[in-house]
């Protein structure tokens, strides 16, 4: 176990994974990075990083069940996931602290050509291929945070799907926080050639602990031509835990990206998903729902560039605040990204009188021949709304429950029902505590 | 006798609306609340449904008082009201009635298929933007749906054309038929009593009951108006 955020720090963990210079160079100055950068101004919390825990060693990854120490497989057991793998995945990960514990892939999907190892095992095993992708799209100077991901990154899921290969199920990557005061930094590479399709799905969830913990994880995905990724992330971490990922994405030609994000958990959480529209005819859809149970801050948005002709980006943000939720979205059409079209709605729905939403949209729009609209509304359960419920025997929680989740409706369709039953379970349990 | 009402009086905004109203209801009955507008009608329908704070009096349902009875419990003994006006709701019929019943829900709407259809109820579409008629064949096909023992029907016709008064007469007359209700119709026109007539009539004006009686009483405002 390596603790304490320093140099030595970072030299002990690249020396443990047996790292060639370029990566200690490069986490030692994205150390010293992290070090001289402020705070970001979007930052709502402040992470306490005194005494966290960076690194934890865990034996080899896994790759069948049976291989899984007994009592580690009870906790995925109970979360219900080797089932969920065999019904609906056909590829699954596990990241327990700083490592995979455990991946698989559908062998006929691997004859195919895909590639389906963790950051780590594709840095060692294919160290051209990794070297081309890794920090391009979020650099090590990126944010603050970034930057301490980038000092102590491991872990994270490499995924690699050839030409024209169409993935038809799910491949799906789970985190947990095992450890208290403890940080996270897995590193996503998820690489789409011409034709691909896939769904990637990322859930997580932690025993809650006294003292916080920082998940900050970083997401590269490459999406070539006509490629076609939908990106569904159920975030679902104890309320000790701050979530500050940095995830983009980089389209080329006719390419097709869904962020799909259902932010349910953790203390702080700020998330903005960025799409860089760099091909002719590219699309970014960004489909969102934020909740804040009672002392929970959430930041969620989205940030899109668009870069290139006939591109087009839609931004549908459904927060529900019990605590604070805010919207934050950056737009850019660039000179010359003509005819490109760019949509944002931002709803929220106030659960109690002291609930708060805000929202902060921002277009940046240097190409006339190009259109940009924002839609904002605000939903609270008034008295009108809940007598007229009342009155009709449904009680003041089931009133709360679906008026609820008839608002988050539209993005709870997008999210496969496999996960987002559970997504409903979720927020129906935090809104009964707020009305019990 | 089904519900009674005793001594009814409601004050809002240190004014009284309801100044000692008492009435009673029969089982299966009919009755016709007239009064011209600002007399009371709406907050009368209200305070039995229990969604109007009451200053005094008591209501009795199948001789239990159910004064402090929660509006959601008052439904689910059989009270219904059909709303004169509905707040936008974000969320479908279909959700509504499922969050009322669970997966009973589906059987008892295939039931109603027929008025589904003659109402244009989309059970999918959000309560938002309703127009003032889609907003009375939406309380009628709830009234149908939950098949209440008591139904207080508020201004059901008022803001609807012609032929959807036709299908909200022949609706009233299938609940009739199916579980025959206890029926109060509010109205202040008498027009909706040419087609289901009332067993008794009470004249609502300024807070209290100024007339009671047979059907006879309609007559009489349809000549002298609430004098």
């Amino acid at each position: 176990m390596i603790k304490e955020i320093s140099k030595e720090s970072v030299e002990e963990l690249s020396k443990e994974k047996g790292e060639d210079k370029w990566m200690l160079n490069l986490r030692l100055k994205a150390f010293e990075n992290f070090k001289k950068a402020k705070n970001p101004k979007w930052l709502i919390a402040k992470p306490k990083l005194k005494e966290l825990v960076v690194f934890s060693k865990k034996e080899s990854t896994k790759t069948s069940w049976e291989e899984i120490p007994k009592e580690i497989r009870k906790t995925y057991e109970a979360l219900n996931l080797p089932e969920m793998e065999r019904k609906y995945l056909a590829g699954f990960g596990i990241q327990e602290d700083s490592l995979v514990i455990y991946r698989k892939i559908e062998k006929q999907l691997e004859k195919k050509g895909i590639i389906h190892l963790s950051s780590d095992e594709a840095y060692k095993k294919y160290p051209e291929l990794f070297k081309k992708y890794f920090a391009h799209l979020v650099s090590i100077n990126d944010n603050k945070y970034a930057s301490l991901h980038y000092a102590f990154w491991s872990g994270g899921t490499f995924l690699y799907i050839p030409k024209n290969v169409k993935v038809e199920f799910p491949i799906s990557t789970y985190f947990r926080l095992m450890i208290e005061g403890e940080g996270q930094f897995e590193h996503t590479i998820i690489i789409l050639e011409p034709g691909a399709e896939l769904t990637y799905i990322e859930g997580c969830s932690a025993p809650l602990f006294a003292r916080s913990s920082i998940h900050s994880g970083v997401v590269e995905l490459f999406l070539s031509e006509n490629s076609h990724l939908r990106f569904i992330t159920v975030q679902n971490w104890s309320k000790n835990v701050y979530n500050l990922p940095t995830k983009r994405a980089i389209l080329k030609k006719n390419a097709k990206i869904e962020w799909i994000t259902a932010d349910l958990g953790s203390k702080v959480n700020i998330v903005y998903p960025m799409s860089i529209l760099s091909g002719e005819n590219s699309s970014s859809s960004n489909f969102m729902l934020t909740f804040s149970p009672k002392n929970t801050k959430k930041e969620g948005g989205a940030k899109v560039v668009h870069a290139s002709k006939n591109t087009t980006s839609t931004i549908v943000s459904k927060s529900i605040s019990i605590g604070y939720t805010s919207f934050r979205s950056m737009v850019r059409i660039n000179p010359g990204a003509k005819n490109s079209k760019a949509r944002s709605i931002c709803d929220t729905f106030l659960v109690n009188k002291n609930s708060v939403g805000k929202t902060f949209p921002h277009f940046e729009i240097l190409e006339k021949d190009s259109s940009a609209a924002h839609e904002a509304s605000v939903s609270t359960l008034d008295e009108e709304k809940l007598n007229y419920l009342k009155s009709k025997g449904i009680d003041e929680k089931e009133a709360l429950e679906l008026m609820v989740h008839g608002f988050a409706v539209d993005i709870l369709e997008k999210i496969p029902i496999e996960y987002s039953v559970e997504i409903r379970k979720i927020l129906s349990i935090e809104l009964s505590k707020k009305v019990g | 006798m089904i519900l009674e009402i005793k001594d009814l009086w409601v004050r809002v905004e240190k004014k009284n609306i309801l100044k000692g109203i008492s009435m009673k209801f029969e089982d299966s009955k009919v009755y016709g609340v007239l009064g011209p507008n600002g007399s009371g009608k709406t907050t009368l329908a209200k305070s039995i449904i229990g969604i109007q704070k009451i200053s005094k009096g008591k209501i009795i349902f199948n001789s239990k008082d159910i004064t402090k009875l929660p509006p959601e419990k008052r439904a689910k003994l059989g009270i219904f009201l059909g709303f004169q006006q509905i707040p936008e709701l974000e969320i479908s019929l279909q959700s509504l009635l499922f969050a009322i019943d669970g997966e009973k829900a589906e059987e008892k709407i295939n039931k109603l298929k027929t008025f589904e259809e003659k109402l244009g109820i989309d059970m999918k579409r959000e309560l938002t933007g309703l127009s003032g008629g889609e907003k009375k064949k939406l309380e009628i096909f709830e009234f149908l749906y939950m098949q209440p023992k008591f139904a207080i029907l508020d201004e059901p016709d008022s803001g609807v054309d012609i032929d959807s008064f036709k299908i909200l007469v022949k609706a009233i007359e299938f609940a009739r038929k199916e579980f025959n209700p206890t029926l109060v119709i509010i109205s202040h026109y008498e027009n909706i009593f040419n087609y289901i007539e009332p067993n008794f009539v009470y004249v609502l004006k300024d807070g209290i009951i100024t007339k009671s009686g047979g059907k006879e009483i309609i007559e009489s405002i349809k000549r002298h108006g609430y004098e």
